[in-house]
């Protein structure tokens, strides 16, 4: 085979390298939506969502939609199942077909050329093997690449569509109609594919009866359909086009490149910029001074003029990292500290208090000038594990109690425990005397109650004694405890009787029991 | 079944002079009148249809064709200039001997074509109304009114050069 010489540069094409881009492992289709997917969504929506039905001898029978028109052989032979054996149709029967496109001229598309399309939709695929950022990059001053799609805006276009319907009775026919009316308005076509919104203007219902034919019931109704073209291809030009950022932008020291060409108008384009030198080295044109700020200083400050490699290490003086152990002086807050792993939170209420979102247990002493319990607590419980409790520390001090107080153990005031007062003040018994010693002595089986702490001892002055029911003047009486035994002894000359063994002698005081 | 004045043998008599003059060519009989056509029959199996009903892209097969006889009457040809400027169309009539058909085992539909005169006809019409004694058991003939189709269509030959 003969060598070929290669065509001359002025001949051959001009090629922009970064369109030429394998798609073979791409997952992105090529996107294509044409006239056929349009009457396709549109039939599939009739067969499978609307599923016109009829009921004929008491079966539902689904009512077939066909295109209009088709190749005689596939009508007659093909889907036989169409016509009987007579070649005559079987009905019901819908049929339907395009009868106009109109372009939406509403909606800019630039289509100057059709083979270089201006207008596109671009897309960024979110994750793929490009688009990463590893270690490696970062050291190398690597972006990462992102993988963008741009496809061109489709022509937008109002499809009309003519559709006739024909049935045997008036009764069938409104069943057929009346689910049309229902799905009118919706988006037509399969779920996971492109759907188009439909209307439907308007219905012409006629029955034509006529000599010498069939009677038959058709509706006739116009369906226009919003859809947009775009097509895979153009002259080999593909409509979805793929791009990948750059990994790293190269600026020679002897090229000049305004910073705006590269990253476009907006300022928040995230590039790095490596500036590679000449072989000879060089200077910065502008150096950069390198000083310590607050809180923060500097191993090697100083000016970084771009002729060597220099170090600068930032520190902050103490590892501030979220499992380090971090030492402040002071902190403020402006909003509220979040402490544990549950995150309570400490904050300032509007009134100017500290408040805490959470129980609070404290191990230590609790001091505070005041404590006040916040009137909107209806009850309050105080459960102490042991110890006691002391108020106030001088006796001008006044403690108030609003409300009853319940005590169940002892009540001491003023050094008088009230309730072996009580028990003493309740004490008030009878008893008889169980011997008289002749003249002045009368002897009963009890004992004096003892009166408590802060109270006047038992005394005669505690008890009435009454002889053969008459009373005995106290100045005359004196009274002893003699173990269990309690004598009564009588100042014979100063009452002015004397006591004898028959006498019945009543006691009636402070008696123990 | 022949009517009570219809013999059988007078129906055999029909059919052997018809034979006789259109010709007969499953028995490789020569008729007087001896036109010849073959019918293709497309291969409903093979040939796979879109949503439109038609059988783009060479997706249309048809089965072998079958050698038949008949009366062809041809119309003239009619020419329509009005959009694309001279376009031949034309009609004819084939009518068949049904009997042919059933020696043959095939049966013709609408939509089989015809191959007569160096031309393709579609089958748009079939009239089988000539019964014999009006007994509808001894329909007689098989009438195609067919229209010349365009070679481009049918793919049965390459018509391109370029």
């Amino acid at each position: 085979m003969a060598r070929e010489k290669p065509i001359p540069r002025s001949a051959r094409k001009e090629i922009n390298r970064g369109r030429i881009r394998s798609r073979d492992n791409d997952t992105v289709k090529q996107i294509s939506v044409g006239l056929m997917d349009i009457d396709a969504a549109i039939m599939f929506y009739f067969n499978n969502t609307i599923q016109p039905m009829v009921e004929e001898n008491g079966e539902s029978i689904k009512v077939p939609l066909m295109y209009s028109n088709p190749e005689r052989w596939a009508m007659v032979q093909k889907n036989g199942y169409l016509v009987d054996n007579k070649k005559q149709l079987i009905i019901p029967l819908i049929a339907f077909k395009r009868t106009s496109i109109e372009k939406d001229d509403t909606m800019s598309v630039d289509k100057l050329d059709p083979k270089d399309p201006k207008l596109f939709y671009t897309f960024q695929r979110k994750y793929s093997e490009k688009n990463r950022y590893d270690k490696f990059s970062v050291q190398q001053g690597l972006n990462k690449v992102n993988e963008l799609y741009t496809v061109g805006v489709p022509d937008y276009v109002s499809v009309t569509y003519d559709f006739v319907i024909w049935t045997s009775y008036t009764e069938q026919m409104n069943k057929i109609v009346e689910k049309i009316i229902w799905s009118e308005g919706s988006y037509w076509g399969e779920d996971g594919k492109f759907k188009f919104r439909t209307s439907i203007d308007n219905y012409t219902d006629a029955s034509e009866v006529s000599v010498n034919s069939e009677r038959l019931i058709r509706t006739n109704f116009s369906v226009t359909l919003k859809g947009y073209l775009i097509p895979e291809e153009f002259n080999k030009v593909l409509t979805t086009q793929k791009t990948l950022t750059p990994k790293r932008i190269l600026i020679g020291d002897d090229v000049s490149v305004n910073l705006t060409n590269l990253v476009g108008d907006s300022k928040t384009k995230d590039v790095k910029i490596s500036v590679q030198q000449g072989s000879s080295g060089g200077a910065l044109d502008k150096s950069i001074k390198i000083t310590a700020g607050t809180g923060v200083s500097i191993g090697g400050a100083g000016i970084f003029d771009g002729t060597e490699s220099k170090n600068f290490t930032f520190a902050i003086g103490q590892e501030v990292g979220t499992t380090s152990t971090v030492q402040f002086n002071n902190v403020t807050a402006s909003n509220a500290i979040h402490i544990g792993p549950t995150s309570f939170e400490i904050s300032q209420r509007d009134d100017g208090k500290a408040q805490v979102n959470t129980d609070w247990v404290v191990k230590g002493d609790i001091f505070a000038e005041n404590y006040i319990v916040s009137s909107s607590i209806v009850s309050m419980s105080v459960m102490q594990s042991s110890g006691s409790t002391i108020f106030g520390d001088t006796i001008d001090d006044n403690h108030q109690f609003t409300g009853s107080v319940n005590i169940s153990g002892s009540l001491s005031v003023d050094g008088v425990t009230t309730g072996d007062t009580n028990s003493y003040l309740r004490k008030q018994f009878v008893k008889k005397a169980n011997s008289i010693t002749a003249p002045s002595t009368a002897s009963f089986a009890a004992v004096t109650a003892s009166a408590p702490n802060g109270l006047t001892a038992t005394s005669e002055q505690d008890f009435v004694f009454f002889i053969n029911g008459q009373y005995m003047e106290h100045d005359a009486l004196t009274i002893q405890q003699a173990g269990s035994t309690f004598h009564l002894i009588v100042d014979v000359s100063s009452i002015g009787y004397d006591l004898e063994s028959d006498d019945e002698i009543i006691a009636q005081g402070k008696f123990n029991s | 079944m022949a009517g009570r004045f219809l013999p059988q043998n007078d129906v055999n008599l029909i059919t052997r002079v018809t034979r006789e003059l259109v010709g007969d060519k499953q028995n490789n009989k020569d008729g007087i009148i001896n036109q010849e056509c073959v019918v293709y029959k497309p291969s409903l199996q093979e040939s796979v249809t879109n949503m439109y009903g038609e059988a783009a892209g060479g997706k249309k097969v048809y089965k072998n064709g079958v050698q038949m006889n008949a009366l062809i009457d041809a119309e003239d040809f009619d020419f329509n200039q009005e959009e694309f400027g001279p376009d031949a169309g034309q009609t004819a009539t084939f009518s068949f001997l049904r009997q042919s058909f059933i020696d043959a085992s095939m049966v013709l539909e609408i939509g089989d074509l015809i191959d007569w005169n160096y031309g393709y006809f579609e089958v748009g019409t079939i009239n089988e109304n000539q019964l014999i004694g009006g007994q509808f058991d001894q329909n007689y003939s098989v009438i195609a009114n067919a229209f010349l189709i365009r070679k481009s269509s049918i793919q049965i030959e390459r018509v391109r050069s370029i």
